[in-house]
Formats: structure tokens, C-alpha cells, sequence
């Protein structure tokens, strides 16, 4: 009786699910509106790359604490560049799922002739997913100056690993936060 | 059983008359399938056959499986549009049915049970396998802000309200036996299908593709010089770059 039960109330989710998920989203398009059109714009030529990478970067952190002296001014700097980063990320989500969204006009929209193109296309978009959640879930726990993505040439790096490394601008950011 | 007769009829001969047969070529022969051989079923009741049991589930599990193929054929419609995620759809649908075959099915076919609880068991599991196919493929369209379009959004709704109370039905069966709800499961299969037939046929009267011309396309559509693949591949490499300084 217990199991009839638990997939009748299967049965009436999944109607109330589908039910929900096929309403038009207003949340969605709260959340998008947040981040205007002008923001997703140029976020991937020089000038939004540049962006990201100067909040990306530790430099600032590190004078405030380190030759400043002031650790807490450098922790609220360190909060409020993980927020900004967290908005970039969703900037560069939504400016990604836009060019997702891009619509194949033409006769040849709908044919699947072009199927090894479609799984490789399909590769680079989930790949992307995939390195844009990893990014989120490091940036929310570790905060926006740890190392992402570890380097792959680290063994040629090790002779040189120690004072030489700890300089602004390219500081070896794996010793912070 | 009248009503399934004439939605059927109904939804077939508008697709011949407006030529939609060629657009989803799966669910129609689905559905001249699920017409024919109801018809067929129907003229072995009448008679009185002994095999009319037989034939039932032979005709029930058959269409369990080709659902499975319009679901894929749902999918593929929902995404074809956009290059970069026109396999999203035959993608998910795959992966749902290996992980649900060989973690939920598979499990339940191996169990020493009498037969008729099996096959309740199996029709109630693939159930649930699609519709689990079904949330998450809207799900995803969803996600990416995906116009369903009129077509493809009431085949959707009609087919989890037909899933739904089979999965519900099923397990009632399972629990009260074939003395107890032998009569009630055809009935609230039958209806449920006819109810799943008529949000077909209002759903599918006139053919509306998920991308009209008229429509605002998003603001990427317009400035798109370089292949897609390129594109992708570009800003990948750009994120990761980034992230790898």
C-alpha cells in the first residue's frame, strides 16, 4: 500500500512539475535583468577580459595586507571582489547561453546531416558548462584569488617555486585565502 | 473507447490534411500504430477471443518501447533549432534511459516474482523512466530560455498526464491484484489516454514552429560572422586561459 502510495504521489508531481516547468519563467527574467544587456556586451573582447582579469587579481589584496597592513580592509576587499566575480560569471553564463540560443535560420535549420558537427558543437558547449561551474563553486568557497585550474607545466615551475614567484601582478596566488 | 477512436482518427487525418505527417513521422506512426491495433484489439473483444489478454499487453508493451522513440523525436524537435545544443535532447534522453535501465529496471526484471507482477512492474518503471525524460528535457529548455512553441509543449503535457496516472494506475494494480483492479486499470487507462489524445489534437490542429521569422531573435543571431564552433571554441579557451593565469 505504501508503495502505491509513494507512485501516486509520483504520478501527481510529475503533472504539477511539468505543469510549473512549462509556465513562462519571471524569476529567470529578474535575475537576467539584473545584468543588463550592457554588462554581457564586450565581456569577451580586450577591455572585458581585462576586467575580469584585474578582478582576478590578487595585487590589490596582497599591498593592502601586506605592505599597507591592513588585513581587515584586505579581507572586506577580498568579499567584495568574490561578489564581483560571482557577477562576472553570471555575466559570462548569461552572454554564453545567448550565443547557445542562437538559432539556425535557414533551410538547413532542423536537418541532422551535420551530426558529427552537432556532438562536437554539444562537446564545447558542456565543456564550457563544466569549467564555468567548476569556476562558481571555487569562487563561492575559496574566493576569487585561488588557483582554478591547476597549471600543467608545475614541474618545470618547482626550481623556481619560493621567492622569485612572490611578486604582484603574477603572484603565485595558491598561498592566499 | 469511442472517444479513442475518434481523437485518433481525428488527430491523424488533420495531419494528412495540413501535412504534418512529415514533421514528426515517429509520432505518427505511433499513433496509426496505437489507432490499428486498438481497432484490432477491439474486434478480438467483440469475438470473444481467448486471446484477447495476450494480445492487450503484446499491443501495450510494443508501445511502451516506440513512446520511448517519440520522446526522442519530442526532443530532437525542442533543440534542432540551435546548433549548439541540437543533440542536448537525444543526449539526456540516453542517458536517462541507461541509468534508469540499469539502476531501476534491470533490478526489478531479475526479482523471482509470478509474471503478471513483472510486467505491471515494467510498464510502471518505463513509465517513470519517461517522464523523469520528459521534466528533465523541459527542464533544460528551460534553463536556456528555450521557446517550446505550441506543438511540442502540449505533446509534452499530454503525454507526463498520461504517464502519470499510468505510473499511479500500475502500482495500484501491483498492490490490489488482478481480481481487485483488473477492470479499473483498463478503465483509467483508457481514459487517461483518450484525456492525452484530446490535449494531442488541440495541441497539434495547426503546426507552429518553435522558431517563427516574425520573432525577436536573441541579439547574438544577428552579429554571428564566424562559424559557431569557433565562437565556442573561443570563449572556452578564453575562460579557461583566465582561470589557468
Amino acid at each position: 500500500m505504501t508503495t502505491a502510495l509513494v507512485y501516486a504521489l509520483i504520478g501527481i508531481g510529475t503533472i504539477v512539475l511539468v505543469g510549473l516547468l512549462l509556465r513562462p519563467s519571471r524569476e529567470r527574467a529578474a535575475a537576467d535583468a539584473e545584468i543588463s544587456g550592457e554588462h554581457v556586451r564586450g565581456l569577451w573582447e580586450g577591455s572585458g577580459l581585462s576586467l575580469a582579469e584585474r578582478i582576478l587579481d590578487p595585487a590589490d589584496y596582497l599591498w593592502l595586507r601586506d605592505e599597507l597592513g591592513f588585513p581587515e580592509l584586505a579581507e572586506a576587499l577580498a568579499r567584495s571582489r568574490r561578489q564581483m566575480a560571482l557577477k562576472w560569471l553570471r555575466a559570462v553564463r548569461r552572454s554564453f547561453d545567448e550565443l547557445v540560443r542562437t538559432p539556425e535560420l535557414g533551410p538547413a535549420a532542423g536537418h541532422a546531416n551535420d551530426s558529427a558537427e552537432s556532438w562536437q558543437l554539444l562537446r564545447l558547449t558542456l565543456r564550457f558548462h563544466l569549467v564555468l561551474g567548476y569556476a562558481f563553486l571555487v569562487v563561492w568557497f575559496c574566493g576569487p584569488y585561488h588557483r582554478l585550474i591547476l597549471p600543467t607545466g608545475w614541474v618545470q615551475s618547482l626550481p623556481t617555486f619560493g621567492r622569485a614567484r612572490n611578486s604582484y601582478g603574477t603572484a603565485d596566488v595558491t598561498r592566499f585565502l | 473507447m469511442i472517444s479513442f477512436f475518434l481523437l485518433g482518427a481525428l488527430l491523424i487525418l488533420r495531419a494528412v490534411q495540413a501535412k504534418h505527417l512529415s514533421i514528426f513521422p515517429v509520432f505518427y506512426s505511433y499513433m496509426v500504430y496505437m489507432v490499428v491495433s486498438g481497432a484490432i484489439l477491439m474486434a478480438l473483444y467483440l469475438s470473444a477471443s481467448a486471446h484477447y489478454p495476450v494480445a492487450w499487453w503484446f499491443r501495450y508493451l510494443l508501445s511502451l518501447l516506440v513512446e520511448f522513440a517519440v520522446v526522442v523525436e519530442i526532443s530532437d524537435h525542442l533543440f534542432s533549432p540551435y546548433p549548439a545544443i541540437r543533440k542536448l535532447g537525444r543526449l539526456l534522453v540516453t542517458c536517462i534511459c541507461i541509468v534508469f535501465f540499469f539502476l531501476y529496471i534491470l533490478p526489478s526484471l531479475i526479482e523471482v516474482r509470478p509474471a503478471s507482477i513483472t510486467i505491471l512492474d515494467l510498464a510502471k518503471r518505463a513509465s517513470v523512466t519517461k517522464a523523469a525524460a520528459i521534466i528533465i528535457l523541459i527542464a533544460a529548455a528551460r534553463h536556456y530560455q528555450l521557446r517550446l512553441g505550441k506543438n511540442i509543449a502540449g505533446m509534452m503535457m499530454g503525454f507526463s498526464l498520461y504517464l502519470a496516472v499510468s505510473v499511479a494506475n500500475f502500482a495500484l494494480a501491483e498492490t490490489y491484484g488482478r481480481q481487485l483492479y483488473a477492470q479499473t486499470l483498463a478503465t483509467v487507462i483508457q481514459l487517461s489516454y483518450t484525456l492525452c489524445l484530446l490535449v494531442w489534437t488541440v495541441s497539434l490542429w495547426r503546426y507552429e514552429p518553435v522558431l517563427q521569422t516574425d520573432r525577436e531573435l536573441p541579439e547574438t543571431a544577428e552579429k554571428v560572422s564566424e562559424p559557431l564552433a569557433v565562437q565556442l571554441g573561443r570563449l572556452d579557451t578564453a575562460l579557461t586561459r583566465l582561470f589557468r593565469r
